[in-house]
């Protein structure tokens, strides 16, 4: 890991278009300001965590447990779904 | 760019598009039943293109196949048929990555993890996938900052 030492309103470049800069220390908390461009989803690190585990449990469910599942599924709208059919 | 982002909460809060039930497009609407994703979906890095399989007649249910790797797929519901209150607040960085100039043009699908019965199954609502039903470009975006659960029993208040 490369570690550099900042002050509040100093920044840092990663490649060509991300800018992180260190906007206020207060204590233990740091803020940080990110300017990157739109398509570079920017998140903490603890949430973006939280959400590869649930891709990861929920992909690639058994497909008879699925078409089992949903069968019965009425969602609130009130339409009634028919049996699952799968092409593949 | 321009913009500057103090932090990835305020980013939420001055957010643009409100995706709400009303407002909302359907994935049953798209030419070709297949999206692009501008932004790799959390822990399937690379996997970009994929495939909407309708597994019932009343379109609530599909299945999300990739055609970059065959052996993932995620079962996804629309939004608006489980949760019909709920309205994710997309994000203008979001917007404008998907190409959303407007709300209409929104589907939002939430990934359903499939427990051993329906009343064990749960929805991502922190972390929809909506998509331009106009370009067929979507992302799972995190709305971070809400309250939203990262599993919302799909059968909560039915």
């Amino acid at each position: 890991m490369l570690v550099l030492t900042r002050r509040v309103g100093e920044s840092i470049v990663i490649g060509h278009d991300i800018v992180v800069t260190v906007l206020e220390v207060r204590g233990d908390v740091v803020r940080v300001g990110i300017e990157a461009p739109r398509q570079v989803p920017v998140h903490r690190s603890e949430i973006y965590a939280q959400i590869t585990e649930a891709n990861k449990a929920a992909a690639s469910p058994d497909a008879a447990a699925v078409a089992a599942l949903f069968q019965g599924a009425k969602p609130v709208k009130g339409a009634k779904p028919a049996p699952g059919s799968d092409p593949q | 760019m321009t913009a500057t982002m103090p932090s990835t909460a305020t980013m939420t809060a001055t957010a643009g598009a409100t995706v709400t039930a009303g407002t909302m497009a359907s994935v049953t609407d798209l030419d070709v039943p297949s999206v692009d994703f501008v932004t790799d979906v959390p822990g399937f890095p690379g996997l970009r293109h994929f495939v909407l399989v309708q597994l019932d007649d009343g379109g609530f249910v599909f299945d999300l196949r990739s055609l970059d790797d065959a052996s993932i797929s995620f079962v996804v519901v629309p939004s608006v048929a489980f949760f019909p209150d709920y309205a994710p607040v997309i994000d203008d960085g979001t917007a404008l990555a998907l190409g959303l100039s407007d709300a209409g043009d929104a589907a939002v699908l939430v990934i359903v993890t499939v427990g051993a019965s329906l009343a064990a199954s749960t929805a991502n609502l922190l972390a929809p996938i909506v998509v331009n039903t106009r370009t067929r470009h979507a992302a799972q975006v995190v709305l971070e900052g809400s309250d939203q659960p990262l599993r919302a029993a799909l059968l909560t208040g039915s």
